[in-house]
Parts: C-alpha cells; structure tokens; sequence
C-alpha cells in the first residue's frame, strides 16, 4: 500500500472507530435514561419508545455542538501560537 | 449489535478489509452479548435463595432481551436517518 492510500485507510478506519465508539456510548446512555429496570413486557411501550427518539436527537445534537465548540476553541489555539510565532521572529 | 455505517460500507472492499471489518462486527457481538448479560442480571435477578433461576427472573430475563434488541433497532433507524440527512445536507 502506498503513502496516500494507507493515510486514507487510517482515517476511514479512525471514523468507523470513533462512530462505533459514539453508537456504543449513545446507546448506554439512552438505555439507562429511557428504559426502566422493570422488564413487565417485551416491547418498548410508546413512552419509552418518544423517550428513545428525543435521547438519540438530542445526544447527537449536543455532539455536534461541543464538536463546533472544540473545533472553534481549536482554531483560536492554532491562531494565538501562529501570532505568537510571529512576534517572536 | 451492528452499525448502521459499517453496513454501508461493505461494498467495494479487498477480501483482506472485509475480513477486518467481519472480525470487527465479531468483536462488537462479543462486547455487546457481555454487556445484554450485565445489564439483564443486574436489573432481574435478586433472589439469591435459591441456585435455580425462577420463574420471575427468567421472565424478565427473556423480556430484557427482547426490549434490548427492539430497543437496538430503534437506534440504529434513527441513526441511520441522522446520517442520511447529514449527508444529504453537505
């Protein structure tokens, strides 16, 4: 395999990683907030089922949020050390 | 259980990557089928009187598995669709 190709196997695999990663978290997350520990019946009933729905919207939706966060506390990391560079020359 | 991306992204791949990803699906059964096991006996069982599982706690074993895996597939769905839209927006 050669340079390029093996960085982008790296990446795609990074992704699958970090989605799985997220799917596994998700999933722990919104189990312990929507379904009881009381096993009456097999099925979801109907408020744990809109239970499940609004935690797996919102879950994401705050993954999105705190990852524009980051990315934007990121980019004003890089900036401050760019000008920080410069003013040291 | 299984991954709704993973799914997408079995066509098109060498023999040598396909087996990867199986192994990894594998791995992730694994995981999950300890983790199903966990959550189960912590929520159902109690009685520990007795060696034999009873008649209640069986119940709510099966009736824990069932709900896990309904539970599973609602997810997945609605991850899938997040997805879809993501992609279709960008």
């Amino acid at each position: 395999m050669n340079q390029p190709q093996a960085q982008q196997q790296m990446l795609s695999d990074l992704e699958v990683d970090m989605m799985t990663d997220l799917y596994n978290r998700l999933s722990t997350a919104c189990h312990k907030k929507c379904i009881p520990p009381k096993y009456h019946e097999g099925d979801l009933n109907k408020g744990e089922a809109i239970c499940l729905d609004r935690c797996v919207a919102k879950f994401l939706e705050v993954h999105d949020r705190i990852g524009k966060k980051l990315t934007s506390m990121y980019m004003q990391d890089e900036q401050m050390m760019k000008q920080m560079q410069q003013q040291q020359r | 259980m299984h991954h709704p991306r993973v799914r997408i992204k079995m066509e098109g791949l060498t023999p040598e990557q396909k087996s990867q990803l199986e192994i990894s699906q594998f791995k992730q059964f694994l995981s999950t089928y300890n983790q199903v096991t966990e959550s189960c006996f912590g929520d159902c069982i109690h009685d520990f009187t007795t060696r034999k599982i009873t008649k209640d706690e069986s119940e709510c074993c099966s009736h824990c598995l069932d709900k896990y895996i309904k539970f599973t597939q609602r997810v997945s769905q609605r991850l899938q669709e997040h997805y879809q839209q993501t992609a279709a927006t960008q």
